[in-house]
Formats: C-alpha cells, sequence, structure tokens
C-alpha cells in the first residue's frame, strides 16, 4: 500500500520539475532580452529566442538530474522516514498504553496480594496468640486438679497410681514450656524492640553468669566480639539458646563450650562450638524446625523451640544460621550478622558504604 | 488480710481457677469472706450491695464485661477507687500489662500452671496487703 504511492509520487514530480524548470529559464531569457533592448531587431530576437529555447531545453534536463532530482529524491528519503517514524511511534504509542494497563493491572493485583498477605499474617499472629492462650487455661485446670487428687487423697493410691499423677503433672507442665514456646516463638516479629547499642563482650558474660556455674562444663569466650546496634533480648535469646543447647547434651566428663566472632567481608560470623554427641547430618535441616529435638523429652527435657527461634531471629537480622558437625566429637553452630549497623572500635557506627 | 472481716472480691469465670483461689487462700489461712463474681458486670452491682472488699482479684478475660473494661469503671468511680485491685491473669501481653497498670491496677501476676507456684503467688499477695497500710 505505501510502496505503490511511493513509485508515483516521483513521477508527477518529475514532469512538474521539468515543466518549471524549462519554463523559469526560457521566461528568465524573454526579460534579460526585453531589458537588453533588442526588441526593435525582431529577427535577431526570434533566432535569440529559438537559440534560447535549444538552450533551454539542453540545460533543464541537466539542472533536473543534477539538482530537482537530488532534492525530490532527498524528499522522498525523508517522507518515507517520516511516515515509518510515525509508523513507529503509534506502534511504540500501542505498546505504551498496553503495558502501563498491564502495569496497572498487575498493580491492582499486587495491591491485593499484600492486602491478602497482610491479613494472613495479621490472623496467624493472632492464631498463635489466641490458641496459646487459651489452651493455657484449660491446662491450667488439668494441673491443679492433678495436684489436689494427689494431696486430697494420696493414701488411697498405690504406688503406680500415684506414680501415674506425678507423671500426669509432669506432662501438663511440659505442655505449659511447650506453650509458652510457641507464645515466645510468636512474639518474634510481632513485637519489635528498639534497636540498641550492644557490647556482646558484656552481654555474653552476663549470659554465661546467668547459665549458673557448672564443675565439668567450661564456657569461655575466645576472641573479642563487637558492639552492635541490635534488638538487646533478641540477641540474648540466639546466645542464650545455643549455649545452652551445647551445655545440655555435653556427654564427655569434662565438657567444654567455645564461643567467637570472625570478621568477614560483608557480616560478622560468631561460633558456638561444643565438645557434645555431635549432630548426624541428614538431621541438619530438621533440627532448626519449631518442636523437632532429636533426643526423647523424657531423657533431656527440651520443647524444641530454642534452634526455630534462633534462625528466626538471625534471619530478622538479616542473617543466616548453620551448623558443622561430627559425631562423637562436637557440633558448631554458626550464624551471621550484617556488618551494618555495628558500631567499630572507635565507637563509630558502620553504614553503607 | 489486714482487715479480717472484709471480704476480698475475686473476680474470675473459670471455675477451677476460682477453686484454685479458694484453696490457696484457705491453706493460707486467710480467714476473709471471699465474694466470688463471674464476670465484671456482675462483680460491679456486687460492689454497689455488699460491703466494700479490701481487695479486688481480677481476671482479664471473662464474658459480658471483661477485667480491663471493669477496671474502667472501677478507677472511675470516686467510692471504689482506692480500692486494690490485683490483676491474676493468664495474659503475658504487654499491652494488657501496659493497660492495667494505667488504669492504677496494685500488681499483675501471671497464674502458673502450677498449683504450688500459684501457692506462692497468693502468699505474696496476702503477706503484703497484711503489711501494707490500706484507708479504712
Amino acid at each position: 500500500m505505501i510502496g505503490n504511492g511511493m513509485e508515483s509520487a516521483p513521477k508527477k514530480g518529475v514532469l512538474r520539475a521539468l515543466v518549471i524548470v524549462a519554463a523559469s529559464i526560457f521566461s528568465t531569457e524573454i526579460i534579460l532580452m526585453i531589458l537588453f533592448e533588442e526588441m526593435h531587431n525582431l529577427p535577431l530576437m526570434t533566432e535569440n529566442l529559438l537559440d534560447g529555447l535549444f538552450l533551454t531545453l539542453l540545460v533543464s534536463p541537466i539542472l533536473y538530474f543534477q539538482l530537482f532530482r537530488p532534492l525530490q529524491d532527498n524528499i522522498a528519503e525523508l517522507e518515507k522516514t517520516r511516515d515509518l517514524l510515525k509508523n513507529q511511534r503509534d506502534i511504540l504509542e500501542e505498546e505504551v498504553s498496553r503495558r502501563t494497563a498491564e502495569l496497572s493491572e498487575q498493580n491492582r493485583q499486587q495491591e491485593m496480594l499484600m492486602h491478602d498477605l497482610k491479613g494472613a499474617n495479621e490472623e496467624l499472629k493472632n492464631f498463635a496468640y489466641v490458641v496459646s492462650h487459651d489452651l493455657k487455661a484449660p491446662l491450667r485446670a488439668i494441673g491443679s486438679l492433678t495436684q489436689w487428687i494427689a494431696e486430697d487423697y494420696a493414701d488411697k493410691f498405690d504406688e503406680e497410681g500415684r506414680e501415674h499423677l506425678r507423671l500426669l503433672v509432669g506432662r501438663t507442665r511440659r505442655m505449659d514450656a511447650l506453650i509458652d514456646g510457641i507464645l515466645q516463638y510468636s512474639r518474634v516479629g510481632r513485637v519489635h524492640e528498639e534497636l540498641v547499642r550492644v557490647d556482646l563482650n558484656l552481654l555474653l558474660h552476663e549470659i554465661i553468669d546467668s547459665l549458673g556455674p557448672h564443675e565439668a562444663i567450661s564456657v569461655e569466650v575466645e576472641t573479642s566480639l563487637p558492639e552492635l546496634r541490635v534488638e538487646k533480648t533478641r540477641i540474648q535469646q540466639v546466645f542464650q539458646n545455643l549455649i545452652s543447647n551445647a551445655m545440655k547434651y555435653i556427654d564427655k566428663p569434662q565438657g567444654e563450650v567455645r564461643i567467637g566472632c570472625i570478621a568477614e567481608k560483608d557480616d560478622w560470623k560468631f561460633y558456638v562450638r561444643d565438645n557434645g554427641p555431635g549432630i548426624e547430618e541428614r538431621h541438619f535441616e530438621r533440627i532448626f524446625h519449631l518442636f523437632q529435638t532429636l533426643a526423647p523429652r523424657d531423657r533431656v527435657e527440651s520443647t524444641g523451640v530454642g534452634l526455630a527461634l534462633v534462625r528466626k531471629i538471625v534471619e530478622m537480622h538479616g542473617g543466616k544460621v548453620w551448623l558443622e558437625s561430627a559425631v562423637g566429637t562436637g557440633s558448631t553452630f554458626y550464624f551471621t550478622l550484617p556488618l551494618v549497623g555495628s558500631i567499630d572500635r572507635e565507637g563509630v557506627e558502620v553504614n553503607e558504604a | 488480710m489486714r482487715l479480717n472481716n472484709k471480704p476480698i472480691l475475686l473476680v474470675e469465670d473459670d471455675q477451677v481457677d476460682a477453686m484454685t483461689v479458694k484453696r490457696a487462700l484457705k491453706e493460707l489461712h486467710v480467714t476473709n469472706p471471699l465474694v466470688h463474681m463471674e464476670n465484671g458486670e456482675d462483680a460491679l452491682q456486687s460492689l454497689a450491695l455488699q460491703d466494700r472488699p479490701c481487695i479486688i482479684l481480677l481476671d482479664l478475660n471473662m464474658p459480658r464485661m471483661g477485667g480491663i473494661e471493669f477496671l474502667k469503671e472501677v478507677k472511675g468511680h470516686a467510692a471504689y477507687r482506692s480500692i486494690p485491685v490485683v490483676v491474676l491473669t493468664t495474659s503475658a501481653e504487654q499491652k494488657d500489662k501496659v493497660d492495667s497498670f494505667e488504669l492504677g491496677v496494685a500488681g499483675y501476676m501471671a497464674k502458673p500452671v502450677d498449683y504450688r507456684q500459684f501457692v506462692e503467688v497468693m502468699r505474696s499477695i496476702n503477706t503484703y496487703w497484711t503489711i501494707s497500710e490500706m484507708p479504712s
């Protein structure tokens, strides 16, 4: 369609240009002749005119091909380019409006998704809280009633009956600890604490003190620790859980727990190393899940909340947690915290470069 | 408690929790009469009808009128404002604690699952309110 138009336009143009060129040269000659007053010599003028006509016919195609044709071609070329551009612009405009519509649809969908997610998240938070909360009341009743039966009717039970009641009370306590665990776990991320400067050297000292002296286990901080801007209780929970875990499972006559920190390119790498029983590699992922324990609960009283809590806190702070372990020789738990927001030796806060 | 003849008002909807309080008070030889109401509304009515209690033991999660609402009513009432209120609850929620103390509670105790621990909580409350002077 466009091709046909382009072909016929130059042909018309050539004809028109030739006529214009010839006419203009011829009329110029007449004017020049009049100006030089040759009108009185009619035969000479006629001869000149014929010469002029001949000259004109000779010159005009040259002029045309040298001057007008290239111009004409240029114009045609330009027109072609203009049409092409216009075409492209139309396509672009169409594309832009299509993409705009697509984007606004995507935005709408994303907003809806965000709204749903927020709702689901809020519900989950409330759910964890309400469940834990409402589970506690009947549990407390079971615990109390069992204790009263055990106290009030102690002489009515034989040894086996008393043992069963003792187990029953023990289980309600365990259930209570589990519910506290869920509450604690759900609170991380739901309730945010203020970020404060924490000197980890002091914090670790407090934590180790709070875990109490243990004759058979030595707990030591091997390296100097940094000062960080963090949620203090959360970081305390991380170290406390890792260290108390290390101490709880130690099976050697002389237990050793070593804590330290290595400065890496983008973050601090902390470690808690023990000489406990070690963990098989196939359990490496599972132990970080809520309520997963490796030892039977009757042997080592554990809720299975600690490491799940550690992972949640560390990841919330932008770090990661993992372990290396050799069965029989011990385990090393590592976690990282970003350098950003920490405080260097001169007390200057490290910010993003 | 210090004023032996004055009743203790217990506002608690859970039957076993109420039994726990009664049993613990008996074990501690607290002889004050115990008035037990199951929600805030009934408790407010009993305040108008009965003797002024020397202390109110208040649960937070209750039907019809909850503990915080009841507290607002009591603390907004000139005649009841000075009665000490001790919250006995399962809620460890920060908001409940803040709300309670902003409404002027005298104490906030988490109900332990273990009955013996509960007795210790009640012993502390009893000792404190036996030592402390109160407006008569």
